[in-house]
C-alpha cells in the first residue's frame, strides 16, 4: 500500500556506518572502518586545499571504488595545479582501475592539467606516454591538438604516436598532416600506414 | 555567449566526413547514436547552433564545442539534439522492469509491512511519480505487503508546486487508458483532470537539488531511484558529483533507472548494469534483501 513517508525517516542500511564519527575527517580517512565512513570524510575535505596531499596519497591506497570516487570528486572540486601534479602520480599506478579513474578526473580539469600533461610528453617510461595521450584525447584544452602533434612529430614510441594519431583523427587540423604522413616512414608496419591513411583522410575531409 | 550570428547562406556545407566525426563525438560523450537516417535532422540543428555561435565552417564549430573550458556550447548542443517531454507513463518498460525485476528483487526477504522507497527526481510536473504510483497499484501483486514510499523531487519551486495541485491536461494523459483515467482522475472543466486525492496525497514532493550534499541527505535509504533524462545536461563533474550521491542515497543492492539515451557506465563505475524486461538499470552493490 503507499504511504506518505513525512517525518517518519529511518537510516538506511548503508547510512548505519558511524554517522557519528565525521568529526575528524583526516583519521576517518586514513583509518575509518566501513567505506561509508571513509566516503563521508572524502566528502568532508571538499574545501580543504591543504588536505589536497592527503587526498592524493589515499587516493593511492584506497580499495573501494566508492571512496576513490569520493575521494576524486572533492579533489575535482579543489583543481589546481597542485592537484593535478598530485594525481598524475598516479598513471604510473600498477592498478587499471584507479589509473582509469584518475584519466578521467584529469581529463575534467583542463586548464590546470594541460602544463602538467606537456612536462609528461618527455616522460621516460613510454606507458606513461601513451596515458598522456590517451587523456589529450578527451581534454578540452585548444593546445591539445598541438601536443598531440608533438608527439606524434618527435615520439620514438610506435604505441604513443598511434595513442596520439587516435586523438587527432578527431581534433587534428589540415597544418598536421606532414608529420602524419612521415609516420609510415618512421614506423613501417602495415597497421601504421593503415593507420596514417585514415587520419589524411579524415583530416583533409 | 555573444557572438555574431550568420546567415546559413554564409554556413559552409557540412561533409559527410563532418557528419561522421560528430556522430563519433556525441556518441562518445553522450551514448546516443546518429546515423546517416538521421542526417536531415542532425544538419538542421547543427546549422542552428553554427549560426548562432558565428561559425563559418563545421570545423569552427567543432572546435567551440570541442575546447570550450566552460562546457556551454556543449551543453547548447545537447539541449538541441534532444527532445524532452513528459506524460504519464513515459518509458512504461522501465515500470515493468520495476514490478518484475527489481522490486522482487529487493523484498525477497524483507518482512511484511517494512518499508519500500522509490524516489522520483527530477520530478517536474508530477506525472512521473504518479505514474510509478498507478503503474505499482495495477500491476504489483505485492503492494499490499509493503508501506511503499514514494518521493518526489525537483529543483523548481513551480513544478513542484504544480505536480502537487495534480492537474493535467489530454496531452499528459494520453498515453492511459480510459479505464485508467476514469480510475485515477477526476474530470474538470476544460478538458483538465485531476488526480484522485489518495494518490495525490501518497506522494511526499518536495524542493531538492540533487548536487547539493545537504539537500540529499533527507533522501538516503532508497531501494530505486529514477533519475532519467537529469544527468546528460549536467557538466562533467558535476554529473559525477550527482553520482555520487545519488549512490550514497541508495539502499545496498538497489537500482537507479536513467533516462533511455543515458548509460551510467559512461558516468561511473560504481554501478552494474543489469537488464530486466526490455531496459538497462543501474544496481549499487550488496544485498538490499
Amino acid at each position: 500500500m503507499l504511504v506518505k513517508a513525512g517525518n517518519r525517516r529511518e537510516a538506511g542500511p548503508d547510512e548505519s556506518a558511524s554517522e557519528e564519527s565525521v568529526s575528524d575527517p583526516v583519521r576517518d580517512l586514513v583509518a575509518g572502518a566501513d567505506a561509508a565512513t571513509r566516503r563521508r570524510a572524502a566528502q568532508n575535505l571538499r574545501e580543504t586545499p591543504e588536505r589536497i596531499d592527503l587526498l592524493c596519497e589515499r587516493l593511492g591506497e584506497e580499495p573501494d571504488a566508492s571512496v576513490r570516487a569520493a575521494i576524486l570528486i572533492s579533489l575535482l572540486r579543489m583543481k589546481s595545479l597542485a592537484v593535478a601534479a598530485g594525481l598524475v602520480g598516479h598513471l604510473r599506478s600498477e592498478n587499471a582501475a584507479l589509473r582509469s579513474e584518475v584519466m578521467e578526473a584529469l581529463q575534467d580539469m583542463p586548464d590546470d592539467v594541460e602544463p602538467v600533461l606537456e612536462r609528461l610528453l618527455e616522460d621516460p617510461d613510454s606507458d606513461v606516454r601513451i596515458f598522456v595521450a590517451n587523456i589529450l584525447n578527451g581534454l578540452a584544452h585548444p593546445r591539445a591538438p598541438k601536443l598531440l602533434a608533438r608527439l606524434i612529430a618527435r615520439d620514438p614510441h610506435v604505441n604513443v604516436c598511434m595513442a596520439a594519431l587516435d586523438g587527432l583523427m578527431e581534433i587534428g587540423d589540415p597544418s598536421m598532416t606532414a608529420a602524419i604522413a612521415d609516420l609510415p616512414r618512421r614506423f613501417p608496419e602495415p597497421f601504421v600506414a593503415f593507420a596514417a591513411t585514415a587520419a589524411l583522410k579524415r583530416l583533409k575531409g | 555567449m555573444n557572438m555574431p550570428q550568420r546567415k546559413v547562406s554564409e554556413i559552409a556545407r557540412i561533409t559527410q566526413q563532418d557528419f561522421e566525426k560528430f556522430y563519433e563525438f556525441f556518441y562518445r560523450k553522450t551514448g546516443i547514436v546518429f546515423t546517416d537516417k538521421k542526417a536531415y535532422f542532425v544538419e538542421r540543428r547543427l546549422l542552428e547552433r553554427m549560426q548562432a555561435t558565428g561559425s563559418e565552417t563545421f570545423r569552427d564549430y567543432f572546435s567551440t564545442v570541442r575546447f570550450q573550458a566552460s562546457g556551454e556550447e556543449w551543453q547548447q548542443l545537447v539541449n538541441t539534439m534532444t527532445v524532452n517531454e513528459t506524460y504519464f507513463l513515459r518509458e512504461e518498460y522501465q515500470f515493468d522492469a520495476m514490478v518484475e525485476g527489481m522490486l522482487p528483487e529487493i523484498t525477497r526477504n524483507r518482512p511484511t509491512g517494512s518499508a519500500v522507497r522509490i524516489w522520483s527526481t527530477p520530478c517536474s510536473t508530477g506525472e512521473e511519480p504518479y505514474s510509478i504510483a498507478i503503474h505499482l497499484l495495477e500491476n504489483w501483486k505485492r503492494a499490499d505487503d509493503f508501506a511503499i514510499e514514494i518521493h518526489a523531487s525537483d529543483i523548481d519551486t513551480r513544478v513542484v508546486a504544480q505536480a502537487r495541485r495534480g492537474v493535467y491536461g489530454p496531452r499528459s494523459l494520453q498515453r492511459l487508458s480510459t479505464a485508467l483515467r476514469s480510475k485515477y482522475f477526476t474530470a474538470l472543466d476544460d478538458d483538465q483532470f485531476r488526480i484522485r486525492e489518495e494518490l495525490r496525497d501518497s506522494i511526499d514532493f518536495d524542493v531538492a537539488n540533487i548536487v547539493d550534499p545537504a539537500n540529499m541527505t533527507r533522501f538516503r535509504g532508497m531501494d530505486v531511484i529514477f533519475c532519467r533524462n537529469l544527468l546528460i545536461y549536467f557538466d562533467d563533474v558535476s554529473r559525477r558529483e550527482s553520482v555520487e550521491l545519488l549512490y550514497e542515497c541508495l539502499n545496498p543492492g538497489g537500482f537507479i533507472c536513467l533516462g533511455h539515451s543515458e548509460s551510467m557506465t559512461r558516468i561511473s563505475s560504481l554501478f552494474r548494469p543489469r537488464k530486466f524486461a526490455e531496459t538497462i538499470v543501474y544496481q549499487k552493490a550488496g544485498s538490499g534483501a
